[in-house]
């Protein structure tokens, strides 16, 4: 995206959220379509679960618009809505179970012992992807979701997470060797 | 120090956060051709990475706008704020030039009566209030919807009498005449969902379990 169009963007986004402030609460619907798609796939990858993901993803829009009053007009919309899409994931894993187990990748690998119907969908690489990534630690699967899906740099991860650079390549150089282990034993027990 | 194992895998993670310059890439492919041993483990590296990047996105949920919009909190604008939105607030007016020419022969007419009107008693027609109407707009957004139509006590809750049109936006819009006083109604997307107003004035529990929008007009 050019100077000149995230300039645009931002000024627009600036504009609707000043609207917001100022008792136009039909605007945030702008916000909200816009970025929805960006929440709630983040939600989805952190969380494994479609109902989870769109529980925290709207949530994150609430809190949103209930911190607009907070909202600093330097900073993007998108990493703002980033950091509390990813905070509000977190605080579910922690509510919850952090990472799944080995076994669970297991069950939805192929085996002879299954139907060729079961082992067909088993056999989706979404799925592989999904139970790995959730097997991760979420401070790994979080910079291995912003780098690897939403292509963000690590300096825009640093801002989001308020994590130093360099701890964010320890942190994305551990989950990619975790990951690549845990698909490496996918592929050989398929 | 490092060793030699340790600064390939340094190297590795280098080459796939495309931060390795030209003679650092072309090192290490010499080593990776090299070496069967790293060959696999940056094969496997790259191809857990190209499973994850390339791993489908998921289609957002239905309704998904419409039901944060229906949880927003209230947010009370001060009075203040309220009079100075209404002295302050940027207008964009659209002009075209049937607009143009009313707005002059308006202009025409009231200077061609001025005097007139100073030399004569003001009349007024009176107009029982209870014939008065009100435009009321009424919006709805769901840039996914094909059809948007609102249903209410106005329309005695016909699902076809009032037709919203759809905006560039996703904004489904609708202006409707009607009478000062309170109504309730729902909107109908697609002909089967009922969805109540995210912005309505208030609600009301329809009996059913569900919550009907609430309006009421004023003169």
């Amino acid at each position: 995206m050019s100077n000149s169009t995230s300039n645009s963007t931002a000024t627009e986004e600036h504009e609707t959220i000043r609207r917001c402030l100022n008792g136009e609460p039909e605007q945030y619907a702008l916000l909200v379509d816009k970025y929805k798609a960006m929440a709630y796939n983040i939600a989805y990858r952190m969380l494994g679960d479609a109902d989870s993901a769109r529980d925290m993803a709207q949530e994150s829009f609430i809190s949103a618009y209930e911190g607009l009053e907070n909202y600093r007009y330097g900073a993007k919309f998108s990493s703002w809505l980033y950091r509390i899409v990813v905070n509000k994931c977190k605080d579910h894993l922690r509510a919850g179970r952090d990472t799944v187990q080995i076994d669970d990748i297991r069950d939805i690998i192929p085996d002879g012992a299954r139907s060729p119907e079961q082992a067909a969908s088993l056999r989706q690489t979404g799925d592989v992807i999904q139970k790995a990534l959730n097997s991760l630690p979420a401070e790994y699967r979080e910079v291995i979701v912003l780098k690897h899906l939403e292509e963000l740099d690590y300096h825009e991860i640093s801002d989001i997470l308020g994590v130093s650079v360099n701890t964010l390549k320890v942190r994305a150089h551990r989950g990619r060797e975790r990951l690549k282990e845990l698909l490496q034993e996918t592929r050989r027990m398929v | 120090m490092k060793n030699d194992k340790e600064l390939n895998r340094a190297l590795i993670h280098k080459l796939l956060d495309n931060e390795a310059s030209s003679d650092e890439q072309r090192d290490m492919m010499a080593r990776v051709q090299a070496d069967p041993g790293l060959k696999e483990e940056y094969d496997c590296l790259a191809r857990a990475l190209r499973l994850v990047e390339t791993s489908e996105r998921m289609p957002v949920p239905a309704f998904f706008t419409a039901e944060v919009m229906r949880k927003l909190p209230l947010k009370k604008v001060s009075f203040g704020r309220r009079v100075w939105n209404f002295l302050f607030r940027g207008r964009a007016l659209k002009w075209n030039m049937a607009t143009a020419l009313a707005t002059v022969g308006l202009v025409a007419l009231v200077l061609s009566q001025a005097d007139r009107v100073r030399n004569s008693q003001v009349e007024t027609a009176v107009v029982s209030p209870s014939e008065q109407t009100v435009l009321v707009r009424m919006n709805f957004h769901a840039p996914e919807a094909r059809h948007v139509a609102v249903s209410g006590t106005f329309n005695k809750w016909k699902v076809d009498s009032n037709v919203l049109k759809k905006g560039d936006d996703g904004l489904w819009t609708i202006n409707i005449p009607l009478k000062p006083g309170a109504y309730t109604y729902m909107f109908v997307v697609d002909g089967k969902v009922w969805v109540a107003d995210p912005n309505a004035q208030a609600y009301d529990d329809d009996g059913f379990g569900q919550k009907n929008s609430v309006l009421r007009v004023n003169l």
